[in-house]
């Protein structure tokens, strides 16, 4: 009874939750939110100042308290939220292996938790051979074969979200940690044909018992499903609600779209839906049009693809400069997309300026189509990437 | 459905429907919505009980913006507010969006002097002398360090902080102004201050006309504090008498703000006040801008003489 009054202990989740009650975090939260603002407005000059002040703060801190871990996670949590993973990397790797510091298992798999985000969000020519692969952590979803960002909350584009523990440790396994993502692009085009996940990986099935043997993996595939439980319906965010028509309930399906072309309402999405829709639609044509490539460039440019969907729909944080020139650059390196059976080709090595080709001798009865539905979205796209996403 | 809207449309409008909106990664259920001129004001409420963070507390007030009108005025206004850091001036806590729209975060207050006047009736002079020295303060401040004006000041546009005295913090700087000489002004440079020098010629025609000095409907006027000023003595009549110097429903207003005759209502409305406090309101609210004080700190010293009088 006696807890019902003080409330329950929430649990933490990320590294700002570990220094929610420190007044120097509060202080600095308030220059990186002040420093994003001015960059909102393109005052850049000004927001690096901001930003200079705000890792003074953060590095004075720590210099006066050099045996505090929260001095270092503050230092931690800057340099990640204005993108210098570069220097944050060497912290937590300190505040983890170097014995200095005492952790309790909550402080570890945080500090674990960001480290993998860190070196997953690094470019492909800068990642370890034996680092993790791709940009992001991406999930085919078990039950519609959609790739997405996140196994601890429902499927973006589904709604689904696994329901026992077996399912998790399933869900979790088609991931590009298991998988390149060729190969989950395949497994995806076969789920959108009526195939299941189970019928498509051979020993899924045993594979999951597996990895639950493992009692490592088990404490994470636990941690996950609670995690599941909890947040299943807290702040979720669908692709398909953000896209519908608000005349018919239909889904609009071009981001350029002025109206819905079922019933002729006006479509008044802001800049950021209609970016989502352009990115929502690429990430479809790859997963059920394109020729999968197994390039670096490719892999990483649907992973890239993934994580800017997923902050603008979950975050509604448009993509960073960082993340557009990076996926400029990856389009140029692929160099070109083509539509099934390279039907349509579309050069991309100079994105500003793409050229669609149709081979007649390739091309299928819906080769144009498509071809010029990638064609249109990724013009959107490249003019999104190269000017950034308005008010 | 577990989901924290029903359909794009309740997202975007109409918001009187609206239970709950998106503010960045987090749900809100909307306490109230007050439009405005350039856009909305939101009283907003965490649905979840999500972690303490400094800038998404459990209650906000979120500003959008009409983008449909001068998305150039919005920007404007957004880059002076965020220029602007002092303990009179309602803070903006982060640009963030809201439903997908560029929204201005700010915290929570208790409400604005207006739900004073209603909850109160008016307040004694020397109350409203701390008030309106409060809001000088950071009118004096957004002038003297980037040479800004507010030209919408009233009661609606000073929010409050439910304290013993009352603390005031200046919000809505939509339409303000940098003086036209003080493109270089500290702290706002290049584009910024491109965008706040943007429409000069409108400024006289914009804000609230009870509350706007006679000068500005001439479309002539030079941008100085005396604007600023002429409103703080409306505010201060309304705050010590209730009402505004105006004879509503029997002379038209505009008549009356054109004739001075604004001015006479307002020398009976206080002719019962002490010598000093009807001295400042009259003198900020003379309809020649020249009787007015001309300074921000002119006001200030007027006001510590009527506390120190008060004091005696």
């Amino acid at each position: 009874m006696i807890f019902g009054l003080f409330g329950s202990k929430k649990k933490k989740e990320s590294i700002a939750d570990l220094l929610a009650e420190f007044l120097t975090y509060q202080q600095l939260v308030g220059h990186i939110s002040k420093a994003q603002s001015l960059q909102k407005l393109n005052r850049v000059d000004e927001a690096q100042q901001v930003l200079l002040e705000a890792e003074r703060m953060a590095t004075n801190y720590l210099n006066q308290n050099p045996r505090e871990k929260k001095a270092h996670m503050m230092l931690v949590l800057f340099y990640s939220e204005v993108g210098l993973f570069d220097q944050a990397e060497p912290i937590i790797q300190r505040l983890l292996n170097s014995g200095e510091f005492q952790l309790n298992d909550e402080e570890r798999l945080i500090l674990s938790g960001e480290l993998q985000k860190i070196r997953r969000q690094r470019p492909a020519n800068q990642r370890a051979a034996d680092g993790p692969r791709g940009f992001t952590q991406i999930y085919c979803c078990a039950n519609c074969g959609r790739l997405h960002n996140f196994v601890s909350m429902p499927c973006p584009h589904c709604d689904w979200s696994p329901q026992t523990i077996e399912e998790t440790a399933r869900s979790i396994i088609l991931s590009n940690s298991y998988f390149k993502i060729s190969a989950l692009l395949t497994l995806s085009r076969k789920m959108a044909n009526g195939r299941t996940a189970d019928d498509v990986v051979p020993n899924l099935l045993s594979d999951g018992k597996a990895y639950l043997s493992v009692p490592k993996h088990k404490q994470v595939v636990e941690q996950v499903f609670s995690m599941l439980r909890q947040n299943e319906h807290k702040n979720h965010r669908s692709l398909s609600m953000v896209r519908e028509c608000s005349g018919c309930g239909n889904r609009v399906l071009f981001s350029g779209a002025e109206e819905c072309e079922k019933c002729g309402e006006a479509v008044n999405w802001p800049d950021a839906i209609r970016t989502l829709a352009c990115m929502d639609n690429l990430l479809w044509l790859l997963e059920q049009r394109v020729e999968v490539s197994s390039t670096d460039a490719f892999s990483d440019f649907v992973c890239v693809l993934v994580a800017m969907t997923n902050n603008l729909l979950r975050k509604q944080k448009v993509p960073s400069i960082r993340d557009r020139q990076y996926s400029l650059q990856l389009l140029t390196d692929m160099g070109a997309v083509c539509d099934l059976n390279k039907g349509a080709v579309i050069d991309t090595k100079n994105p500003k300026n793409l050229k669609i080709y149709l081979i007649k001798d390739s091309m299928r009865e819906d080769s144009e189509t498509f071809g010029l539905f990638l064609f249109k979205e990724l013009e959107f796209f490249v003019v999104k990437m190269a000017d950034g996403v308005r008010h | 459905m577990p989901l924290a809207y029903q359909s794009t449309e309740e997202l975007m409008e109409p918001v009187s429907k609206l239970k709950q909106v998106l503010v960045d990664d987090r749900t809100y259920s909307v306490m109230s919505v007050r439009n405005g001129g350039m856009g909305r004001g939101w009283l907003l409420e965490q649905t979840f009980d999500d972690s303490f963070d400094p800038i998404y507390r459990r209650r906000i007030a979120v500003k959008t913006f009409d983008f449909m009108k001068d998305e150039r005025a919005i920007e404007h206004e957004l880059n002076i507010w965020i220029s602007l850091d002092h303990r009179s001036v309602l803070p903006l806590k982060k640009i963030g969006r809201l439903n997908y729209r560029l929204a201005a975060i700010m915290p929570l207050l208790d409400g604005s002097l207006d739900d004073v006047i209603e909850a109160k009736g008016s307040l004694n002079e020397q109350e409203v002398s701390k008030i309106i020295s409060d809001i000088v303060d950071g009118l004096e401040y957004a002038w003297s360090t980037f040479k800004i004006l507010h030209l919408d000041l009233k009661p609606s546009n000073v929010l409050v902080e439910n304290s013993s005295p009352i603390r005031t913090k200046i919000a809505d700087w939509g339409i303000s102004r940098l003086a036209a000489e003080n493109q270089q002004a500290r702290g706002l440079k290049g584009k910024a201050a491109s965008i706040a020098m943007y429409d000069q010629k409108t400024a006289y025609a914009e804000g609230t006309p009870l509350f706007m000095a006679p000068e500005r409907f001439s479309g002539n006027w030079v941008l100085s504090p005396t604007a600023d000023i002429y409103s703080l003595g409306m505010m201060a009549v309304q705050l010590n008498t209730g009402i505004l110097p105006f004879r509503f429903g029997q002379v038209d207003p505009a008549e009356e703000i054109s004739t001075g005759a604004f001015f006479e209502n307002a020398c009976q409305m206080i002719e019962n006040r002490s010598e000093g406090f009807r001295r400042f309101c009259l003198q900020c609210i003379h309809p020649n801008p020249s009787e007015r004080p001309s300074t921000f700190r002119e006001v200030v010293t007027q006001l510590n003489s009527i506390a120190t009088r008060g004091n005696k």
